[in-house]
């Protein structure tokens, strides 16, 4: 490794800037014994509440072109689990971690900030306001501006770690969301999380989701996810980690010339769960080529 | 299924006690009276 591939996200540094997206890589330790995961940029694990979830009644994914609709429903083992047993883990191994949180409320959103606050291990928060698979908070919170400030400064308020606020495409006013949690006190904004999607099977006449609808991923979405990191970098000055459908080398250049200093990458990793790793590689050996730092090619874009 | 390895939670099916198991990693295989409930 060159050195080339560091980046500041705020208070933040990174290793490299390719993370893997909450949701998409489990907690990180499942996939130990085939990638090298303290390699990878951050790990944003699987969302944690306070309580355990069970998640959404099954189906719970299916396939679409270009990608896939999911209605997990925020599964995940709770705080205290994940702190007793699977922090320790990830920090046996050298990850950085980044916990990604999910709330009901703007009171557990602050809690789990306030909670996660006090324990080793962790690298940053990633504030969920965009899923869109859960009845209370999730999405309802980055639709609005105000709503997305109120739990920003909850969550800064009860927090020194850096905070990470992960927006929905779902916004009618997206930059108005993205300036104001960033005046709220967020270091960086991730974007975008799903789309609420649905799919019918012509058959049974059923949806295919036993949620009715789920979030849309994968490169379907990459083109929307492009432009709202070209629209919200011109918007903010925090740092922008951009999510969407990235598959390759080419693809996380594209995010990073629209304006993101960090890339996630999600569904590929279903296909493919040396997605990262490789992409690292692949961008070091890129920037040493062009003798650059991946920094350099941050918000390049030429537009007139 | 998307990630076939346990970890994104999406083979979800419900067995007769109402819990939920993953086809992945709990199954593929599992008893029918599992899934299905009731007996011959």
């Amino acid at each position: 490794m060159t050195g080339r591939l560091e980046v500041e996200l705020g208070v933040l540094t990174l290793e490299n800037p390719i993370m893997v997206a909450s949701g998409t890589f489990g907690y990180g330790l499942e996939y130990a014994e085939i990638v090298d995961i303290g390699r990878i940029g951050a790990i944003s694990v699987k969302g944690i509440s306070l309580e355990p979830r069970l998640g959404n009644a099954p189906p719970r994914v299916c396939e679409t072109p270009s990608g896939m609709l999911n209605s997990i429903g925020l599964a995940n083992i709770g705080f205290d689990a994940f702190v007793a047993k699977t922090l320790p883990e990830l920090q046996k191994r050298g990850v950085t971690v980044v916990v990604n949180t999910y709330g009901t409320s703007i009171e557990e959103f602050q809690t789990l900030a306030a909670r996660f606050d006090k324990v080793d291990g962790v690298a940053a928060l990633e504030v969920n306001i965009s899923c869109p698979n859960v009845k209370a908070g999730g999405m309802h919170f980055g639709m609005f501006p105000e709503a997305a400030a109120e739990v920003t400064a909850a969550v800064r308020q009860a927090t020194s770690l850096p905070v990470i606020v992960k927006l929905s495409p779902e916004a009618a006013d997206l930059t108005g969301v993205a300036r104001a949690v960033a005046n709220a006190g967020a270091d960086a904004i991730s974007l975008i999380n799903t789309i609420r999607g649905m799919s019918i099977d012509v058959n049974t006449r059923r949806p295919r989701l036993g949620n009715v609808m789920g979030g849309l991923s994968g490169p379907a979405i990459r083109p929307i996810a492009v432009r709202m990191v070209f629209e919200v970098h011109r918007a903010v000055d925090i740092p922008l980690i951009g999510i969407g459908g990235i598959t390759c080398l080419r693809d996380a250049l594209e995010f990073f010339i629209a304006g993101a200093s960090a890339i996630q990458v999600g569904t590929a990793n279903f296909t493919n769960p040396q997605t990262a790793t490789d992409l690292i590689d692949e961008l070091d050996a890129y920037c040493e080529e062009k003798d650059i730092s991946v920094t350099d090619l941050v918000g390049t874009i030429e537009v007139d | 299924m998307a990630c076939g390895v346990g970890t994104c939670k999406g083979c979800a099916v419900h067995n007769n006690k109402k819990k939920y198991k993953y086809v992945c990693s709990d199954g593929p295989v599992f008893d029918a009276e599992e899934i299905f409930g009731g007996g011959a």
